[in-house]
């Protein structure tokens, strides 16, 4: 029985993995966009009377997660019969029908060839794992080509076995899906056709399941929270004391867990200050990472791809995992750049066309593309952008994008290398229909220029703007940026110098080695041997302060000055409106005196005529002013949080670079008195 | 055989002067109890072991000659000072008593004059006192000397005194910049112990020289006695082209390679340091422009401009480690660079004289066979022969005197040698003592400025930065520091002190400057603020440099 205590150990220990999940969608009390599914009515009653129960199952799971994995059997009927506990919360007459259901499961297994169940069962657990359809065809793909994917078939099986067991238990209760389950399981096959088929499902019911607990939030918010918060402080704590100093990035956003410390954190203060905007959306956990970078194609089209991991509630399927190219980025930046005006959208790292294929230099963008990335995330409006989902799960990114950036006319395709350079577009501008009137006849500004040619002296309006906050601004974050550049460059050129002072304090410990070597005498060779160590560490200490500079300082740097591009492209947007109006406003002036010569004949075919274009324009005009004038409050919301934001994460930086530099001004003295008290 | 005899007068069977010069143990027998009771009185602080291997090598050289040192000593004997005169030839090492010595002890140092007069020639200003014959007087005080008069000395020294590692002046000036109190304290230092190291060497303190010098004028001693360097020019350089004669005394057969190793060696350490000084001074460069442009960020933002000021102290602090860097170490080798150079231009002589000598004996030789090819023959020009004879004296003779001064000079280096090894050892550990304390000084300054400008930001930010690392422990206080009285707040050991007392290590040279418009610290600092301004202003000025 060995071999299939080797099975279930892991697989029940998986489950309470599993069951964790549920716990961390509890933890977010504010789940506010997920949709209801067709179960919840029927269920909610009942769960809200089991709400207490539903805690407690909670508690009990976190117990054994801490158990050792490799549990004997005995452990697992014990776990087994919580499981049956837990499932028995949700629905009480399943307890029998349950209990055979795993018995035929276990007897499948040990009827099956110990060759064919290895595999054939890791093939099930994947029908099982179904998180995307997708995705999920790929790994069987893989998983029957090459044994390199082996561990991702792992991966696979954890999360899945348990969620077979789940299903089958669902599926008693909702008899016609036993069909399909069965049918899976008894013929052990490979059998990948038939996944479509129970994918839905099983998606669906994740989403139950989910839903339960954040609708029981719903209910008792006030009571989870308080639990939920404590708990929370717990773990901030634990994760405090666990992280090592200096490995954090400037960032918190760059770990996931300072991530969750972060949002945990603003949703306590939010209970605390009995928040006054409960309009605010929270940030659903979301955790992007973006690894694996690896070069493809030939020649011309040669580029770097990046694997995008995206795991949150969020998702359709939760988890998603898809290839990116630095493009792609760029086009995410634009999209989001559009769909959200009057926002700072976290910026992509600049372009760069030499030297793109170092190794450092790859890792430097997949880092900041990743921080991009999960500053994404932790904004609440730009989490569920639709286009940002798109580029988690798009499969055939490069035509839907093409597709996306065309439907919203965000130019998104044609980006332009300044960050802070923008387009609005007259669709989201103007509405679909309107706008293909405009742009047939060339964007709106078209109508100045007719006649440009003719009557050259005519001047093109020009766009003042009247609210000294936004040149006031402007003005200061041209000069920000300006500042912060040279800041960064002597930063650079610090670091540079710092490293040849290293490598020449190198040179100069191996000459002391050198002298050493001659061997004038025992205690002058010792001495001059443990001066040159000293210079050594010297060294590599010196080194290792310059790299902890260019990741503290040189990162937060980069960051801010692009996330200054990001913030002039959004005064950027409120003159290209601004200039709209003006142009708008021309032509509708024009158009009333049109209007106005015209106005003995009322009923004339071109008074008409006028008349329409008239109301056309000033609708337009009328649009593009209340934009304009929305703009310009998102804006000045926007950039006090923004400067807010930003001086607090430049505060850090700059404690942390401290608190680094003292740490190594501490190992240098301690080094030198070292070296003198035994020496000298 | 007649001829010969009168030369030999405790010549026995094997010590024939024509027998081939090859090694015999029997002459060194006869003369061990003499030398080595000689030598046992004349390095009494020397190991027992070394001198007598010395001697015995010292012997093995004689050789064939041995015997013939008493008479040859007749001669040089005269200029020497009234010693026994068979006793030894090094009869200024056998003064038991110390009976001479020379006292000097440096008291000032001046520089005037135009500005590179200023700097390479300073006046060493010191007091002697001495009991030796050559000089006039007991005490002299005040005596001034420029450093020009120090460098005839030497070179006369240099030249005149074969027998010596004569030591080499120190540099006339230090790194830390000519005005400075610290260049004054070093160079006053550093003359002190090359006194120190001249009246330790008989043979240099009974030079007539010496008392020529401390009695002349200020500025007017020249050499009185001319000496020459044995070979000089291209001459030198091409004999030292030549094959090195077999040397005897392996001790100073080794030294020569050694001392032009850590000749060369030296050399390129100093280059690296002067590289890394070089590095750090353009660090400094950047970490000021740094610290600049933190100051320049935002007008109105005092922390940035805080900050900025500590960057700006703590590259002005990196600054003066560079300098320091240099004064300790870079001028350490640069003694001994000097010195590892006369060295081994000293052991070149030897070798120079060493192949003297072995011309001499194949001379004399030659002439010796003459005359035993005149003997033979029965029609003989009277007049012929006494030209042959008289060929042979002058011959032999030269040889004497030679190998005399070959052995006065191989005894006396093996002596000196031990001494410079230890004068070496010692000079290159004080300098990276010094180099060590000053850096530990100037990083703990580093600290210092760090540390004060935690918790600036620390109050700007309470939520922020560390805080969310749970180092909340971090305290808000200004006065939170690691180093204090009672040792560092980093390190486990408490007994352990740092050299350097810590009211020196909490106010750096840049206080004054950063606290211009902070009221608060100001106060607190103030009073020894003031304490340092002198100090500060003097390495400001010269960190510059």
């Amino acid at each position: 029985m060995d071999y299939e205590e080797n099975l279930e150990a892991p697989v029940w220990d998986e489950l309470n993995h599993e069951e964790d999940n549920p716990q961390s969608a509890i933890s977010n009390p504010t789940e506010s966009g997920v949709q209801l599914p067709f179960q919840e009515g029927k269920r909610k009653e009942e769960l809200s009377k089991k709400k207490a129960p539903l805690n407690n199952e909670i508690n009990i799971d976190i117990s054994p997660e801490w158990k050792d994995p490799g549990l004997s059997v005995a452990g697992n009927p014990l776990m087994e019969e919580q499981q049956q506990g837990s499932e028995e919360l949700k629905a009480n007459a399943l307890i029998n029908s349950l209990a055979p259901e795993q018995d035929s499961i276990a007897d499948i297994k040990n009827n099956a060839s110990q060759f064919l169940v290895t595999k054939d069962f890791g093939d099930a657990l994947f029908t099982g794992s179904a998180n995307s359809p997708l995705v999920f065809d790929d790994t069987i793909c893989s998983t029957n080509t090459s044994a390199s994917t082996n561990s991702r078939s792992i991966s696979g099986r954890r999360s899945g076995k348990p969620q077979i067991l789940f299903d089958s238990a669902r599926a008693q209760r909702s008899s016609k899906r036993i069909y399909s389950l069965k049918a899976k399981k008894t013929s052990n096959s490979n059998d990948a056709t038939k996944l479509p088929f129970t994918d839905p499902l099983k998606k669906a019911e994740k989403e139950n399941e989910f839903v339960e607990e954040s609708l029981d939030n719903k209910n008792e918010r006030g009571e989870i929270n308080e639990g939920t918060v404590t708990a929370f402080a717990k773990k901030n704590i634990l994760e405090q004391v666990d992280k090592p100093l200096y490995n954090i990035p400037q960032r918190g956003e760059n770990s996931v867990s300072s991530t969750n410390i972060e949002t945990n954190s603003k949703k306590v203060e939010e209970l605390k200050t009995d928040s006054k905007l409960p309009s605010t959306e929270h940030a659903v956990d979301f955790n992007v990472e973006v690894t694996n970078p690896v070069k493809v194609g030939e020649l011309t089209s040669i580029h770097v791809e990046y694997t995008v991991i995206g795991k949150s509630p969020l998702l359709e399927l939760k988890y998603t995992q898809v290839n990116r190219r630095y493009r792609d980025f760029r086009w995410l930046y634009r999209q989001l750049q559009n769909n959200h005006w009057g926002k700072v959208i976290p910026p992509p790292p600049e372009k760069q066309s030499v030297g793109s294929f170092k190794q450092d230099f790859i890792e430097n963008r997949r880092f900041q593309m990743e921080s991009m990335l999960k500053k994404i995330c932790q904004d609440p409006a730009l989490q569920k952008d639709q286009d940002f989902l798109l580029f988690l799960t798009s499969d055939d990114f490069s035509s839907e994008s093409k597709r996306r950036a065309f439907l919203t006319g965000s130019g998104a395709i044609n980006d332009s290398n300044d960050l802070s350079e923008i387009r609005i577009s007259e669709i989201q501008l103007l509405g679909t229909e309107d706008a293909a009137d405009v742009l047939r006849n060339g964007g709106i500004d078209a109508e100045s220029h007719k006649g440009f040619m003719n009557i050259s002296f005519s001047s093109l309006p020009k766009y003042n703007e009247i609210d000294e906050f936004f040149t006031e601004k402007k003005q200061k974050v041209d000069e920000l940026e300006d500042n912060l550049k040279k800041l960064g460059k002597s930063l650079e050129m610090v670091d540079t110098s710092r490293n040849s002072l290293a490598s020449s304090t190198e040179e100069f410990s191996d000459m002391i080695e050198t002298l050493a070597s001659l061997n004038v005498s025992e205690p002058n060779s010792e001495l001059l041997n443990n001066f040159a160590d000293v210079h050594k560490s010297i060294k590599s200490s010196l080194e290792r302060s310059s790299l902890q500079e260019t990741l503290t300082m040189g990162v937060m740097l980069d960051d801010y000055i692009r996330s200054l591009a990001s913030v002039k492209a959004i005064f950027n947007q409120r003159a290209k409106l601004g200039y709209f109006l003006v142009v708008l406003e021309n032509d509708m002036n024009k158009k009333h005196s049109q209007l106005g010569k015209l106005g003995q004949n009322v009923h004339s075919e071109k008074f008409i005529e006028t008349k329409k274009e008239f109301l056309t324009i000033e609708r337009r005009y009328k649009l593009t002013k209340t934009q304009w004038q929305e703009i310009g409050e998102r804006i000045k919301d926007e950039f006090q949080n923004f400067s807010i934001d930003k001086i607090r994460e430049f505060r850090n930086g700059m404690e942390i670079s401290l608190e680094a530099a003292i740490e190594s001004q501490k190992e240098c003295i301690e080094l030198w008195e070292t070296f003198y008290q035994t020496n000298l | 055989m007649a001829s010969a005899v009168p030369y030999d007068p405790y010549d026995d069977l094997d010590n024939n002067p024509f027998a081939e010069p090859q090694e015999d143990s029997e002459p060194i027998a006869t003369n061990t109890d003499g030398s080595s009771s000689m030598v046992k009185e004349q390095i009494n602080a020397e190991e027992a072991i070394g001198s007598d291997q010395a001697i015995s090598t010292v012997n093995s050289a004689q050789n064939e000659n041995a015997t013939q040192s008493k008479t040859s000593s007749e001669q040089s004997g005269n200029k020497q000072l009234a010693q026994p005169l068979e006793r030894d030839v090094l009869p200024e090492r056998s003064d038991e008593k110390k009976k001479y010595s020379l006292l000097v002890k440096v008291v000032g140092l001046e520089r005037f004059g135009s500005t590179a007069g200023k700097k390479e020639n300073p006046t060493i200003v010191f007091d002697c006192s001495t009991n030796l014959p050559t000089f006039r007087k007991q005490q002299y005080k005040n005596v001034k000397k420029s450093y020009e008069e120090f460098n005839q000395l030497f070179k006369y020294l240099n030249a005149a005194i074969q027998e010596s590692f004569v030591p080499t002046l120190p540099p006339a000036f230090t790194t830390f910049g000519i005005n400075s109190e610290e260049d004054r304290i070093k160079v006053t230092r550093n003359f002190q112990l090359w006194f120190n190291r001249v009246s330790r060497d008989p043979l240099i303190i009974r030079n007539e020289e010496v008392a020529f010098f401390i009695e002349s004028d200020f500025n007017t001693y020249t050499p009185i006695s001319k000496s020459k360097l044995l070979a000089s020019g291209l001459k030198r350089k091409t004999l030292k082209q030549l094959a090195i004669p077999y040397d005897e005394v392996t001790e100073l057969a080794e030294f020569r390679p050694l001392v032009k190793s850590i000749y060369v060696v030296s050399q390129n350490l100093q280059e690296k340091l002067l590289k890394v000084s070089r590095n750090r001074r353009m660090m400094v460069q950047e970490e000021n422009a740094f610290g600049q442009d933190f100051v320049n960020l935002d007008d109105h933002n005092k922390l940035y401009k805080r900050y900025g000021k500590i960057l700006t102290a703590v590259g002005d602090i990196d600054s003066i480690i560079a300098t320091m860097d240099m004064a300790t170490l870079y001028d350490g080798l640069e003694w001994v660079i000097r010195d590892t150079y006369v060295v081994k231009e000293a052991l070149t002589n030897r070798h120079f004289i060493m192949r003297n000598l072995i011309q001499a004996q194949q001379n004399s030789k030659a002439k010796q066979e003459q005359a035993r090819r005149f003997r033979s023959r029965r029609d003989i020009n009277p007049m012929k022969i006494d030209e042959a004879l008289r060929q042979l004296k002058t011959a032999t003779k030269s040889e004497q005197v030679l190998t005399l001064k070959l052995q006065r000079i191989t005894l006396n280096m093996v002596i000196e040698r031990k001494q410079w090894l230890t004068w070496y050892e010692e000079w290159i550990r004080n300098s990276i003592k010094e180099f060590t304390l000053r850096k530990i000084e100037y990083e703990r300054k580093k600290l210092t400025l760090l540390e004060r400008v935690r918790s600036d930001i620390r109050k700007a930010d309470e939520n922020g930065g560390l805080s969310r690392l749970g180092r909340h422990a971090v305290s808000v206080s200004n006065t939170d520091t690691s180093q204090t009285v009672k040792g560092d707040s980093w390190t486990g050991e408490n007994n352990r002190k740092s050299q350097i007392p810590i009211n020196k290590i909490t106010h750096t040279e840049f206080d004054d400057e950063l606290f211009t418009e902070d009221d608060g610290c100001t106060s607190q600092d103030s009073d020894t603020t003031s304490l340092n301004a002198r100090h500060a202003a003097s390495l400001l000025g010269m960190s510059t440099k």
